[in-house]
């Protein structure tokens, strides 16, 4: 507290605002048992897979020749062998690691470009608003799948360019969210008072309104990972994501495409396709919990 | 209203226009090459067997090597004679294929359409109503899990559960191959597809109808009427239901071209013959007419949502006038 007494030429008044909201948000958010129920099976999640190759018993891309090809759970394998006798719990395991580094840097880029775009658009109006807005709708109005599909098809399947993709299609709501805000935002007093001051725009923006956009952004950016692991699991499931020997959960589904595995190998498919439910499932619960938290006057 | 449709339909012209450009600009920016990629599809032989000349003489013969825009202008004016290009499988027309994967896929999405908007809304509603009890909190949770699982694992483990272990209905497919087409046939083939389809928007309609009825009933004009003497039930029917549905039709028929471009795994699992599944493979084999020839298809369908968003809620509520 003790920089508030301080003549600081700009007084961190919100910080000390920004402390009691946290401790309220903090409050509201372990109101919500579900979402602290969901923060903690991510936390378990994050653990197994950034200690991956000290947790599984296996290299994920081993040929356990000797256990055999399809071979269900058993003592040595918890979860069996799939098509060319790797191990499934390994594989599990690892495949985590990509679904969440696809869903999470893809959702950075995508709130680096929303940001700038929603921010210019808010802060400055007029034509630049104009503009950037019917290119922002245009791309709220793309059905994403498709157009995530026929970049991969013409660009070719690998990880970088699934999180570019992804990456480069999901800004358009962010960049709503942010001018919305930047909107309201830049009529305030001391936004004036910085101008007066001569504190220039880009200033402006990122000290005095961006701050302001924590708690909605976090929220956004929740969400958004959810809807980015969901469509790596859907390309690599279609074969057009990230490519075997690579595990990652949408992958691992593929060898389920034959009625033979549907049918008779569920140890193959109900696995990785459990895995991408809890999580995708525990993240958008979580951001269903930070929405009560940090964003109260959101009614959806 | 007339006048404003009309003159909708008229803005939208130059706009599909527009979706012609891109869908063409994004094709030609790809990496890659057409011709390669045929030769792959159409012959057994690989790259490695055909000379430099030959392949050059093969982009000749298609008009690969033309300037950018001629080659534009030559799909434009075949895309106005109804002529999509051909499949490099199996020199198949691009158009016939269409006409006979949309109605294939417009059934599935109208089945499953009107039973997630049946039973979305209802349960949104309820869950409304009975906010913060345990109804509520599972019908949420229920609505959580619908959006957060991906739909083809709820394909996969309908078809292990219904098709391969209690042998209800068949696993793929529109209709069981070399037996005479029946309707019988055709719908116990449409079930499955079209309950998971529906599941998936149900989810999403329900939170909406949720958030909507949760909004309506704070309003002063349901606090009247209730003053008023009028019993819960026609105080929730006759005034806030109609309310709630208000917005509801806006963002349903916005989802359309989501549902419709989310069709394409789905039909993919079930191997549904509609778009979707040509899409996917048409993206797995690179086969750049079927591409281009759909993302126009799928930008027109964005183009239309978007319209009947509009009409619709200008025929719902009567406050809205278009001038």
């Amino acid at each position: 507290m003790s920089e508030i007494v301080e003549p600081a030429v700009e007084p961190e008044v919100s910080d000390v605002d920004v402390r009691t909201g946290g401790h309220r948000a903090w409050r509201r958010f372990r109101r919500h048992k579900l979402a602290v129920v969901s923060s903690c099976i991510l936390a378990v999640l994050f653990v197994m897979v950034v200690f991956a190759p000290w947790i599984a018993p296996f290299h994920p891309h081993d040929i356990n020749i000797e256990s055999g090809i399809f071979k269900p759970p058993s003592a040595q394998h918890w979860l069996g062998t799939d098509s060319v006798a790797r191990d499934i719990l390994s594989r599990l395991i690892h495949g985590g690691r990509i679904s969440i580094l696809v869903g999470v840097t893809a959702i950075s880029i995508s709130l680096v470009i929303g940001t700038v775009i929603g921010g210019m658009s808010g802060y400055y109006g007029g034509v630049v608003d104009s503009v950037l807005m019917r290119i922002t709708d245009v791309f709220l109005s793309l059905p994403t799948l498709i157009i995530v599909l026929a970049s991969v098809a013409l660009l070719g399947p690998s990880i970088r360019n699934l999180i570019l993709i992804i990456g480069f299609l999901g800004w358009a709501t962010i960049a709503r969210l942010v001018r919305g805000q930047f909107l309201s935002l830049r009529e305030k007093e001391y936004v004036m008072a910085a101008h007066c001051i001569g504190a220039a725009d880009i200033r402006i923006m990122i000290r005095h309104l961006l701050p302001n956009l924590v708690g909605p952004l976090t929220v956004a950016a929740t969400f958004g990972v959810a809807e980015a692991i969901l469509l790596e699991a859907a390309l690599s499931y279609l074969g057009l994501g990230v490519q075997v020997p690579t595990p990652s959960w949408g992958n691992m589904l593929e060898g389920a495409k034959t009625v033979s595995v549907l049918k008779n190998m569920p140890w193959i498919w109900i696995p990785p396709g459990f895995m991408i439910a809890i999580t995708v499932l525990s993240i958008n619960i979580m951001g269903d919990g930070l929405r009560d938290a940090l964003d109260p006057r959101s009614t959806h | 209203m007339i006048k404003y449709i009309v003159r909708r339909f008229l803005i939208s012209v130059p706009v599909v226009w527009l979706i012609t450009v891109a869908s063409f600009t994004f094709i030609e920016l790809a990496p890659g090459d057409a011709v390669s990629a045929m030769i792959m599809q159409t012959s057994s032989t690989s790259l490695g067997n055909i000379s430099a000349a030959q392949l050059e003489r093969l982009r000749e013969m298609h008009g690969f090597n033309d300037p950018a825009y001629i080659r534009y202008f030559k799909w434009l004016k075949g895309l106005s004679e109804g002529n999509f290009g051909y499949r490099f499988r199996d020199r198949k027309p691009v158009a016939k294929l269409l006409v006979e994967r949309i109605p294939m896929t417009l059934e599935l999405m109208a089945v499953s359409l009107v039973i997630a908007c049946f039973l979305g809304i209802s349960l949104g509603v309820i869950s409304a109503l009975k906010q913060n009890t345990s109804i509520d909190y599972i019908l949420t949770v229920l609505a959580f899990s619908g959006v957060s699982v991906p739909v083809f694992f709820i394909a996969m483990l309908a078809i292990f559960v219904f098709s391969l272990n209690l042998d209800l209905f068949p696993t793929s497919g529109a209709r069981t191959p070399a037996v005479p087409f029946t309707y019988g046939d055709h719908i116990r083939h449409l079930v499955l597809p079209s309950l998971v389809m529906a599941l998936v928007i149900m989810s999403d309609i329900m939170r909406y109808a949720r958030a909507s009825m949760l909004e309506v009933i704070r309003e002063d004009y349901i606090t009247t009427a209730r003053a008023k003497g009028l019993s819960g039930w026609n105080v929730l029917i006759g005034h806030a239901f109609r309310n709630a549905l208000l917005p509801l039709i806006t963002i349903i028929a916005l989802k359309l071209p989501w549902i419709f471009g989310g069709s394409a795994i789905l039909e993919t699992v079930f191997q549904w013959p509609g778009l979707g599944s040509l899409f996917v493979d048409a993206a797995i084999a690179r086969d750049y007419y079927i591409i281009m020839a759909q993302l126009v298809v799928y930008g027109v369908a964005v183009l239309a949502a978007g319209l009947l968003a509009d009409i619709l809620y200008a025929v719902a509520d009567p406050r809205i006038r278009y001038e």
